[in-house]
């Protein structure tokens, strides 16, 4: 990553985020966004702080440590399971689409919500994303209104709409 | 740009209902690659213009206030020019995927879409007072989602042509070589820009108020006609209005 985004890939803390998260009653909720593009991750954190969302972000640079990540393995030992993973189709290492195939063949896993973020609009990797069994995809936008829009459209979605599975996972 | 340009002969070679075996293979090879080298590229072009945009944004939104008139401009500036190229490289995708979109031919009433298209421009410009004529019947053996495409592109195309003319006309009907044509009483072309009319990116006329900035309706519909091995045309006189001929068949 660049010198001058290495404030990226450390914790980002949208705390704070006022009558939002009362309003809610619930603990922040945990995202973990899987994006090697630094301008991709800043852009994103930028946007969660615009549309106060109350979330924990954490990010993971390429395939590997996402699996890593979500198996709690080195480093990630003390990983909090995510509420929901974002996650980019061109990855180094391992590419996001075998991120998501391993994420949804591992009966711990698959339960948690995958949600595509890519910049491709192609129809194969639509298609391709579902029948990994994706929970949505959606095509990053170049213009930044767009994208803001739809960070508040996943928060009022996701934190708000929805109801998550507890975040032990599956019981064995 | 050559390589768009080359593509466009190709496709347009290729008719694709008429047939040709191995030469008919290799062409839709080829735009196959070109689809796949226009998505890669489209890809590797919107990351860092996201940054563009975004960053430009974030400086608006939390330093703006700190910035003068002129500052202000500049960033806006920025953003605007990003925004442009994004919606450039949308154009070339989609050129690039009305290529090798696969053609489903059935049997279709084209007067019928021509009257759902310009319902939709009457929708969007209800002060609009335009006379339009289609023939009824216009049955053709095409692939509805292109034709209507095409029909959205010409009809636009004429609908934004006659905006200066107080009695507006558009009519569509069968055309005496068997085709179709498309008829409008606008500003017209120059005879000479006929050809360039067709080419993706071409400005002919200057751009309109409301233009998107891009022209390149008209090359999509070259793209469609081509993909059904047919052949379109366009004739005027500046200031005559302007008439669109396609076939749909080789």
């Amino acid at each position: 990553m660049s010198e001058p985004l290495a404030m990226l890939g450390r914790d980002f803390m949208n705390e704070g985020a006022g009558p939002k998260t009362e309003g809610r009653g619930r603990m922040l909720a945990e995202i973990l966004l899987v994006e090697d593009n630094p301008s991709d991750v800043l852009l994103t954190q930028i946007a969660m702080r615009e549309c106060k969302m109350a979330n924990r972000l954490q990010v993971v640079g390429d395939g590997e440590q996402a699996l890593s990540y979500l198996r709690r393995e080195g480093r990630f030992v003390d990983a909090i399971r995510p509420d929901l993973v974002l996650l980019d189709l061109n990855l180094p290492r391992l590419d996001g689409r075998e991120v998501l195939r391993e994420i949804k063949d591992d009966p711990e896993l698959r339960s948690i919500p995958v949600v595509v973020l890519t910049t491709s609009d192609a129809e194969r990797d639509v298609m391709q994303s579902y029948d990994l069994h994706a929970n949505a995809y959606i095509t990053k936008p170049v213009d930044m209104d767009q994208f803001v829009k739809i960070v508040r459209g996943l928060d009022d979605f996701w934190f708000g709409l929805v109801r998550l599975p507890a975040r032990g996972g599956a019981e064995p | 740009m050559r390589s768009q340009v080359s593509g466009e002969v190709s496709s347009e070679a290729s008719g694709e209902m008429s047939g040709g075996g191995d030469w008919r293979n290799r062409v839709q090879v080829l735009e196959r690659d070109m689809d796949e080298m226009a998505s890669a590229i489209a890809h590797d072009l919107r990351a860092p213009l996201r940054a563009v945009d975004g960053f430009s944004r974030a400086v608006e939104r939390q330093y703006g206030a700190t910035l003068d008139a002129e500052g202000q401009l500049y960033l806006s500036q920025i953003r605007q020019g990003a925004h442009a190229l994004a919606r450039h490289i949308d154009a070339l995708v989609q050129m690039a995927r009305l290529s090798v979109m696969p053609l489903q031919p059935q049997s279709m009433d084209l007067s019928q879409v021509a009257r759902e298209v310009i319902d939709t421009l009457r929708k969007a410009a209800p002060e609009r007072r335009v006379q339009v004529e289609i023939q009824d019947g216009l049955q053709v053996e095409a692939d509805p989602t292109l034709v209507r495409r095409l029909l959205e592109e010409l009809l636009a195309n004429a609908w934004a042509a006659t905006r200066e003319q107080p009695d507006a006309r558009i009519t569509v009907a069968r055309d005496a070589g068997g085709g179709f044509q498309i008829r409008d009483n606008g500003e017209g072309f120059d005879r000479a820009q006929a050809r360039r009319l067709f080419e993706p990116f071409a400005r002919v006329r200057p751009a309109r108020e409301g233009d998107n900035g891009l022209a390149v309706g008209l090359a999509y519909a070259r793209r469609i006609v081509a993909r059904h091995g047919g052949q379109i045309e366009a004739d005027s006189a500046e200031g005559q209005g302007a008439t669109f001929r396609f076939t749909l068949t080789p």
